[in-house]
């Protein structure tokens, strides 16, 4: 069995945010990067997965530039058994890196595809959904408990909804997406990461693949949500739901 | 001019009340730009939620009504809004954002080859185009941005549009032929577990209010804390003390050995502020503290704080929610 | 005639070749009981012996002294045996009455062999005589005495002491040692006949020979020869069942405390190249450890101090040290039946099929991470095992494979992100300091001393007025100080005895340049753990310091006068000080804080100030349940170390509870929070400003 792990390079989960004076773009400066937590968590199930079943391969992949070759190796650390970048300068966007990944699930062909439901740096939820609809398959999202039944034909899923956790059976080759729910992954330190060094990893570029892509999102500006102010003593409820209404605009 | 096709949600019938966000939205850019929209509901049996969308404006209620499409199941709503945006020339399709709509919406996108934004907070017209702003880093970012493409997919957040006032028109009903055999069968719906309140999760509420030592039993914790999760739409969380004294289930516990969360307000209440507890909500927007023991050191971080006897105060402040 | 008594006498020469043949015997019976043991060890890391013989004579003396000193002291000496109660007596009878009557019987020997050469040469006659045979008769009854102890405990089955059927069966051939021993002595006197002093020097087999005092002559020396047979069979078996009972702690427990690296609170570093080479970090198999490890498994008795000391076990979770130790020595026996002897795998039915593994097989997972790294377990060990170094080998183990998830990672995750196990930006870390006027290493370059905060002072709310109470009272005081400020980060000690090795010296490389560049030598801090880790764990990468403790700066202070406590206000309430495992255990300080918390350095009556002791006070101490990574683990509300020790706090009767550290702090403020309204926990410091009303 082969399961495919796409997964992406995001600013660490603890980084204060910071924006550039200009608005165009995030301050990197400083900042540590780490493997998508959601990315992390479909890691974690497809590598019980093989822990269980035995004869199972993992593979990782991401889109982007050779800094994310950092990722690939905490993915392989963790457990993965092969790693492949498609090497991009362009930033591209939902239904572009889901073009992408049709053609890196071609070339795979694996039984299903695991990975988080969105990435904490754009929150946009769209790329494993997109990833089946041009793939013509099914898709189980949002999920915190799966199962493989049916002699690994079908995954029995527990997504977990607005209202409660819907349990969806989907025939593979599937799309799943992770929940933070699903599991706890494993911490990888270096040790392991350097034995990851010596399992393979494969890079490509969009026309290896037979791909052009573009982006149709053109981000304009970046700004911050309304400033938080320093901490401030209200004497009374009124005084309270008027600064929470008003100054802060959470109500 | 912007056709826009309204995807309604909900459950079981039951009209979700985030879809009249979506409608407004609809409504901003008609009235920005021109055009017009449809609402279209998907389920079975759902005559009456459409009865219930037909006074604001749209130019049509589309109802999908099929026993196939009983259940919000990926594949097959997919299919069904790919086809009516498809036939409806549909220029932008919008729901609220919600599990329903993240699930369904993507591929719905995919089938037709258009882009999509998730948790879309504003839209104004620029010239030709279309100027949108969306949240980005859990909250931390706004970007403004620009979709291309003839034909654009979104959800939108429902606390950013206010609902949708009603009109004194009504809207036809107009049902949509499905084809059922053309429907996929990828997946086999299995069932529901509801959840035992309809509070969301602390970790993916707005507004999460958490209780500490200062709340003495089971029963003040739902009254007080409960309740003023439940005036403002939020989630309960608990500091480890109440979990120890077997107040609230480990489940709720927010801190370094508990949940992590990151609302957009965090009222803790009776809270002392320990770094175990913080650690759990540091990413907080505001965080609102209210504890009888002014040198706590919750107030430190806190954004507001009230000092005062939790007993006297969330009541006082769960009443004057309600108005 | 002089006193005197014929070595063998009264026993024929046949027997006596006999004997020395069975001696020949047992000792070969014995040497291959012990040879079998030390193949078991040297499967392990070998520990270089030969290096400690290079050199020159004072070289190799340097080298060996410490050893040898520990042999005196805590083997001979017993040293650590004591603190026991009724088992260290039953123990230091047992053992002297052993040593005197096996040296006795070895200068009896050596008598024999000289007088054999030279009859001039015989010395055991005269005054040497009388000495020599009182002081075996009553150190005699001192191994019985010890044996008896140790039988009526025995009995009684503590919980903590382990028990095999064995133990029953070494008791007993001790008692019938001892007894023999004294119906040979006894008997020989009714043979003998010896008078006056000759025979008084024997109270006790004088007065056992009275008793057989009818037996004619013959029948005398014929009981004489049986009991001494079985006297010296029972002592042949003895010595050939050694290697093969819990006696073998008298070698292996030898060699260990000859071995050992003593200090406390010391972990051993490991390379980037040695893990490269070995491709695995810390120990997945017996043999992973070293030999010294190894022995160390043999040298362990069971008797479980420290079982009673850990605050693991005292609290219900699976981690026992010595059944780890047991459990481990298990392994090391299983893997030699396995593999060695030229039986080939799966070939024997008693033989497994599958490898036992060492983790989660024979260790668990949740025994491996309950530990708090407390070094209670290695302070009471009377042969100095080191339970604590072999659950860290086998943590960092755990870590490098990936075999570690959930919140402890997380802060693991967030040490490495954000130099701060909370992830609270790094930007952050001097904020505390705003408005203290504590001057950084920038703006005081000139400083006596380094301030090190702390990832606890900079960002917990609470611990940050620690924080700033000190920073007051080293004003106060005039101290010339300064703050890292936004270049301190974690020291990294938690992720070291957490198992993350390497996080831990990327963390300290990074902190051991920064202190380079501000030329840092002197360094106070209010946190224990980071003292270690700067003491001990730095110097390991070139980082050395002289490093303080925050009550042990405060209190030189007093003592130079430095601060003065004229018109400071008397405390309210009695107090009492919880000693940090860190400060107190592995540093050695316990007393600065108590002259701190009485004012005693400033020769102020500590007449009204009520100081309270709790029962595990200074290196005794009750761990508060934080240290090894502990603090971001959770544990059962009903499994809670820091209530066993708040608890602990509140009986003796204090309404303030004094600290050191603020893990200790963290801990016990929750742990005294769930029990009581109306006490409360601060740190010495926060005392000491309070009182001076600063």
């Amino acid at each position: 069995m082969k399961i495919l792990v796409p997964l992406k390079r995001v600013p660490d989960p603890d980084t204060r945010i910071r924006i550039k004076s200009d608005g165009s773009g995030v301050d990197l400066d400083g900042v540590k990067f780490a493997v998508n937590p959601f990315d992390a968590i479909a890691l974690e199930e497809a590598l019980r997965i093989k822990e269980q079943l035995g004869e199972v391969e993992v593979v990782v992949a991401t889109v982007g530039g050779e800094e994310c070759v950092e990722q690939l190796r905490v993915g392989l650390a963790m457990g993965a058994d092969r790693a492949l970048l498609v090497k991009t300068a362009d930033s591209l966007d939902w239904l572009a890196i889901a073009k992408v990944l049709v053609a890196v699930y071609r070339r795979e062909n694996p039984e299903f595809v695991l990975m988080g439901k969105q990435a904490i740096d754009d929150d946009s939820n769209q790329v494993g959904q997109m990833l089946a609809a041009l793939l013509g398959i099914g898709q189980a999202t949002f999920v915190s408990k799966l199962e493989l039944i049916e002699n690994n034909h079908k995954a029995r899923c527990g997504r977990e909804t607005d209202a409660g956790i819907e349990t969806v059976t989907v025939k593979l080759p599937a799309i799943i997406t992770s929940d933070l729910r699903l599991n706890e992954p494993r911490y990888v330190s270096l040790p392991g990461i350097m034995k990851a060094k010596k399992k393979p990893l494969e890079e490509m570029g969009l026309p290896d693949l037979g791909l052009t892509v573009a982006s149709r999102t053109q981000v304009l500006k970046l700004e911050p949500p309304a400033p938080r102010k320093a901490g401030l003593r209200v004497k009374t409820v009124d005084e309270l739901l008027d600064k929470l209404k008003n100054d802060a605009r959470v109500l | 001019m912007a056709d826009i096709l309204v995807i309604a949600e909900h459950d079981n019938g039951q009209l979700k009340q985030a879809t009249l966000a979506a409608v407004a939205f609809a409504h901003k850019v008609v009235a920005d730009g021109g055009g017009s929209f449809n609402i279209l509901v998907i389920g079975e049996s759902v005559g009456g939620t459409a009865e219930l969308l037909r006074p604001y404006g749209a130019s049509n209620v589309l109802v999908a009504d099929h026993a196939e499409l009983r259940h919000p199941i990926g594949d097959k709503y997919a299919q069904i809004i790919a086809d009516v945006a498809g036939q409806r020339g549909a220029t932008m399709t919008v729901g609220a954002a919600s599990t329903f709509s993240k699930d369904i919406l993507p591929r719905a996108a995919a089938l037709l080859d258009a882009g999509m934004l998730s948790d879309v907070i504003d839209v104004h017209r620029a010239g030709d185009e279309f100027i949108f702003k969306r949240v980005m880093f859990a909250g931390n970012v706004i970007a403004t941005v620009k979709l291309d493409g003839a034909v654009k997919f979104l959800t939108v957040r429902a606390t950013a549009f206010a609902h949708a006032p009603k009109g004194t028109e009504s809207s036809p009903v107009v049902g949509v032929p499905v084809d059922a055999g053309k429907l996929p069968s990828f997946i086999e719906y299995g069932g529901r577990e509801a959840k035992e309140t309809s509070r969301p999760d602390s970790t993916e509420a707005r507004v999460v209010v958490s209780g500490g030592r200062a709340i003495k039993n089971a029963e003040d914790f739902e009254r007080l804390i409960g309740g003023l999760a439940d005036a403002l739409g939020g989630a309960v969380g608990s500091s480890r003390a109440l979990v120890d004294a077997g107040v609230t289930p480990n489940s709720l516990q927010v801190g370094q050995t508990g949940k992590v969360v990151a609302p957009d307000l965090y009222i803790a209440v009776g809270i002392s502020g320990a770094i175990q507890h913080l650690a759990g909500m540091k990413d907080t927007k505001v965080i609102v503290a209210i504890n009888k023991d002014l040198d706590a050191p919750i107030f430190e971080v806190a954004d507001f704080g009230l000092v005062g006897d939790a007993y006297q105060l969330i009541p006082e402040l769960v009443e004057k929610l309600k108005k | 005639m002089s006193p005197t008594r014929e070595t063998f006498g009264n026993i024929p020469h046949g027997s006596v070749v006999i004997f020395y043949c069975l001696t020949v015997l047992t000792l070969a019976v014995f040497g291959n009981g012990v040879w079998r043991r030390v193949k078991l060890w040297r499967q392990g890391v070998s520990i270089s012996v030969c290096a400690l013989l290079a050199g020159n004579l004072r070289q190799i003396w340097n080298k060996l002294r410490p050893g040898v000193r520990r042999l005196l002291a805590e083997g001979l000496g017993q040293a650590r045996v004591r603190g026991r109660g009724l088992a260290s007596w039953a123990h230091i009878w047992l053992f002297a009455g052993f040593m005197v009557l096996l040296l006795g019987t070895t200068m009896l020997e050596i008598d024999h062999l000289a007088s054999g050469l030279s009859p001039a040469l015989k010395f055991h006659q005269g005054v040497y005589y009388i000495i020599y045979e009182f002081t075996l008769d009553v150190f005699g009854l001192l191994f019985l005495a010890g044996c008896l102890l140790f039988f009526w405990r025995r009995l009684r089955r503590p919980p903590s002491v382990g028990h095999h059927a064995t133990d029953w069966y070494v008791l007993i051939f001790f008692l019938a040692i001892g007894i023999t021993g004294y119906l040979v002595e006894g008997l020989r006197i009714v043979w003998q006949r010896p008078v006056g002093i000759a025979a008084e020097c024997s109270p006790v087999g004088l007065l056992i020979s009275r008793q057989f005092s009818g037996l004619t002559e013959a029948s005398a020396r014929s009981a004489h020869l049986t009991l001494w047979w079985i006297h010296a069979a029972l002592v042949f078996g003895f010595i050939g069942s050694i290697p093969y009972t819990r006696l073998m702690h008298t070698i292996a427990g030898s060699l260990n405390l000859f071995f050992v690296r003593p200090e406390l609170g010391r972990m051993v570093p490991v390379t980037l190249e040695e893990v490269e080479k070995a491709e695995r970090i810390g120990v997945s198999a017996v043999n992973h450890f070293t030999q010294q490890q190894l022995l160390s498994l043999d040298a362990c008795m069971e008797c479980g101090r420290c079982e009673e000391a850990c605050p693991a076990f005292a609290t219900g979770k699976p981690l026992s040290p010595k059944k780890v130790v047991q459990d481990l020595k298990g392994l090391m026996g299983w893997t030699l039946t396995a593999r060695g002897s030229g039986i080939p795998d799966g070939q024997t039915a008693a033989i497994p099929q599958q490898p036992r593994m060492l983790h989660d097989e024979t260790i668990e997972a949740d025994t491996l991470w309950a530990c708090t790294t407390c070094s209670a377990c290695v302070r009471v060990c009377p042969v100095r095992v080191d339970p604590l170094t072999l659950l860290t080998d086998l943590r960092r183990n755990r870590v490098g494979e990936s075999a570690l998830s959930g919140t402890a990672a997380t802060a693991l995750r967030r040490m490495q992100s954000s130099g701060n196990p909370w992830g609270l930006p790094a930007a952050e870390r001097a904020d505390w300091a705003e408005g203290t006027g504590a001057p950084t290493v920038k703006e005081n370059p000139s400083f006596d001393v380094l301030y090190w905060v702390g990832c606890a002072g900079s960002y917990d709310r609470r611990a940050q007025r620690v924080a700033r109470a000190f920073v007051k009272l080293l004003k106060h005081a005039g101290v010339n100080f300064a703050i890292l400020g936004r270049e301190e980060k974690c020291t990294g000690e938690s992720a070291r005895r957490l198992g993350d090795e390497f996080l831990f010296q990327e963390l300290a490389q990074a902190n051991i340049a920064t202190l380079a560049r501000y030329k840092v030598r002197r360094i106070v801090t209010h946190c224990p753990h980071c003292l270690n880790s700067l003491l001990r764990d730095y110097p390991q990468f070139g980082g050395n310091y002289e490093v303080v403790h925050h009550t042990q700066f405060l209190d030189q202070l007093l003592t130079q006068g430095r601060l003065s406590v004229a018109g400071a206000a008397s405390p309210e309430g009695a107090m009492t000080y919880h000693d940090p495992c860190y400060l107190a255990r592995v540093n050695g300080v316990h007393q600065p804080p108590r002259n701190l918390l009485t004012l005693a350095s400033a020769s102020m009556s500590s007449a009204r100030i009520d100081l309270r002791e709790m029962p595990r006070r200074r290196e005794q101490t009750f761990c508060c349940g934080a240290g090894g990574g502990r603090m971001w683990m959770e544990e059962e509300p009903q499994k809670r170390v820091c209530s066993v020790r708040a608890k602990e706090a509140l009986d003796t009767g204090a309404r303030t509870v004094a600290v050191g550290c603020p893990f200790c702090l963290t801990m016990l403020t929750d742990g005294v929070a769930a029990q009581t309204d109306s006490a409360r926990v601060m740190d010495v410091a926060e005392i000491l400003a309070e009182r001076l009303k600063l």
